[in-house]
């Protein structure tokens, strides 16, 4: 694995800002990426459910949490409630538009806040020998942690609230993305690219945030890809193990847990959000694999 | 360096990370002495006896002090203060012996009567899944990696991807509506109660199935990479140069050296299991551990909490010691250099 990413671990002898971009976007349009059918089709749901949830509001004339009376002994699917309703009367497919918008929005943020602790902790662990014992014994310890376990208890500690649900993902994540950082720095740090900088006689802060962590940035990318279904799965099972969203805002993990019970009758109201969740990670892990294989060979 | 010093400083780094992690555990837990005192008294009681029971037990103690206290008490080797005070008025209980937990204010009696009977049903659940897991995850991987590129290996990988994909409450739900909505041939719920008319075994068909297509992908894709490496070598190129049958390449000379690296995520599949388990159960209603675990989060009964979480701990930890002495037996270079 790690002499086939080397080429991306090049370096980048100023790792400015726009470099980075550029070569990000260089990977991405002169590679294999743009010719991947399994791309394209990952691609479909993941940015489908995006723009459900930019224009949720558009897309029904139903208040999610909105419950209609005349529904609830028909909840099944029907010209009015075109995905039925839940057992509340409630509109399904007004409460997964809307529930896709805190999937997308917390999950991304749930990554991104474990990835600026993992690359932080990974960086001062792999450049520091006084910080690098204590960081990687914690890693090992938190990565010890069964994570649906660590999510309880964590839950069980601080309360169930978005917020929460990004401190728990955080807690488990960021760990393994230190272990990764420390990783590459080790293999980058003896290259004649750092030891220029310390003969320039840049701080080790400079050292660490403009020359290791922009020939990070491919790996780490791929890295995050693949995270992502695996996170939203996380997401789904905290809200259906009733420690996600508190209730009344849509969430489809706790959708699928409330239409649980009902599966004999109702089936639909459980079988929608499963399969909401089932293509956007299907999508996700689709995308993340066409990008890991480009990225493998370029 | 000498296998035995190698074990010795393997099992030493296991115990400080059980020791750390059963730290965490407990601040996280316990830091609060209101926290202790609802475990005790049970998440309805006031504050004020929180408050009185909190100056009683010295709760108000520096952490770490409390911290070893209470691994005393749960390895044995100190008495639970909170039964030789006669603070809770519950049947009469041992105040010292191995894995005390303390008292579960949700089922009312000690937590190992709680804890024990569910590992039982998790283990057996766990066992059939696991085997599933790793046969189904090892054929795949061994028909991708021997064939890999061709139309089978595609195929076959892009289905354990998607099936990966999957959440496990998600497929339950599908399988279900396909199984016990639509067909009728098995039961939607796995209370292990025979008295329903399905047998235990029938009811583990389901949950069992969940966790099998949660997982095998992942387990396979470990072979695969494995065994495309092996195959690629020069040693294999040799033995088909030499006119042996293709199957007989991959099965006697490739699969022995194919599988040792794969022997150690196969064997760590164990530790994802005990958390694997507790959805699965929960969709099913399987009287397991998982479902203990959630029940006592739910209704905050803190003392199940922590010993759910620390009996998971140990149960990861220990596959780890156990796949990377595996690992260290099966290894060639590992034995030789030993």
């Amino acid at each position: 694995m790690s002499d086939q990413t080397q080429p991306l671990l090049a370096p980048i002898r100023h790792g400015r800002p726009p470099v980075v971009i550029e070569r990000i976007w260089r990977a991405v349009s002169n590679s294999l990426l743009l010719r991947s059918p399994l791309f394209y089709v990952g691609c479909v749901p993941v940015v489908l459910w995006c723009l459900v949830a930019i224009f949720a509001p558009l897309l029904t004339g139903y208040d999610p949490n909105a419950q209609d009376i005349a529904a609830l002994s028909q909840p099944e699917p029907s010209a009015l409630h075109l995905l039925g309703t839940d057992q509340l009367g409630r509109d399904v497919w007004a409460r997964i538009a809307f529930g896709a918008r805190s999937v997308l929005t917390i999950a991304p943020l749930s990554l991104l806040s474990s990835y600026a602790f993992g690359i932080v902790l990974g960086l001062a662990s792999g450049y520091s020998r006084l910080i690098d014992p204590i960081v990687t014994k914690l890693c090992d310890v938190m990565l010890a942690f069964p994570v649906i376990v660590l999510y309880v208890v964590l839950i069980t500690a601080i309360g169930p609230s978005s917020s929460n649900i990004i401190v728990a993902v955080t807690v488990s994540t960021a760990p393994a993305v230190a272990r990764i950082v420390r990783g590459m720095v080790l293999d980058l740090k003896d290259r004649e690219f750092v030891d220029a900088a310390r003969i320039r006689n840049e701080s080790g802060l400079y050292i660490m945030f403009f020359e290791l962590l922009p020939n990070m940035v491919v790996p780490l990318l791929v890295d995050f890809c693949l995270r992502m279904g695996y996170t939203i799965i996380k997401i789904g099972s905290l809200g259906f193990l009733g420690l996600g969203l508190p209730p009344p805002d849509p969430d489809w993990g706790g959708m699928v847990k409330e239409g649980v019970a009902f599966m004999l009758v109702w089936p639909h109201i459980s079988l929608v959000p499963c399969l909401a969740i089932a293509s956007l990670v299907i999508g996700f892990n689709l995308v993340a694999d066409a990008v890991a294989s480009v990225a493998r060979r370029a | 360096m000498n296998p035995t010093v190698r074990l010795a400083t393997r099992v030493g780094s296991a115990l400080a990370t059980m020791l750390v992690a059963s730290f965490l555990v407990f601040v996280l837990l316990e830091y609060s002495s209101t926290n202790v005192s609802a475990k005790i008294l049970g998440p309805y009681s006031s504050e004020s006896s929180r408050q009185m029971l909190s100056e009683k037990l010295g709760l108000n103690d520096p952490l770490l002090v409390r911290y070893l206290r209470w691994i005393g008490v749960v390895v044995g080797l100190r008495e639970d203060p909170v039964v030789t005070s006669g603070l809770i008025g519950s049947p009469v209980v041992d105040a010292r012996y191995f894995g005390n937990f303390g008292y579960s204010q949700l089922y009312k009696k000690p937590v190992v009567e709680v804890v024990l009977p569910a590992l039982e049903n998790t283990a057996l659940l766990a066992t059939v899944a696991f085997f599933g897991i790793a046969l189904l995850g090892m054929l795949i991987g061994i028909v991708c990696g021997a064939y890999e590129g061709s139309a089978i290996d595609r195929s076959l990988s892009l289905v354990a991807s998607v099936a990966a994909s999957v959440p496990e409450y998600a497929s339950a739900v599908i399988l279900m509506f396909v199984f016990v909505v639509t067909y009728q041939v098995l039961p939607g719920a796995s209370n292990l109660d025979t008295t329903s008319g399905w047998s235990v075994s029938s009811q583990l068909i389901l949950p069992a199935a969940v966790l099998i297509i949660y997982d095998f992908g992942y387990v396979a894709r470990t072979v695969r990479t494995s065994m495309t490496n092996v195959m690629r070598s020069p040693y294999i190129k040799a033995a088909i140069l030499k006119g042996l049958s293709f199957r007989r390449v991959v099965f006697v000379h490739a699969l022995k050296n194919a599988m040792v690296t794969p022997f150690t995520v196969i064997l760590l599949q164990i530790g994802w299991l005990v958390s694997g388990v507790v959805v699965t159960e929960v969709v099913f209603g399987y009287p397991g551990f998982g479902r203990v675990l959630l029940e006592a989060s739910l209704s905050g009964d803190i003392a199940l909490v922590e010993a759910c979480t620390l009996i998971s701990l140990v149960v990861v930890i220990l596959t780890q010691v156990a796949s990377d002495v595996g690992y260290m037996v099966l290894n060639p270079e590992m034995r030789a250099r030993a």
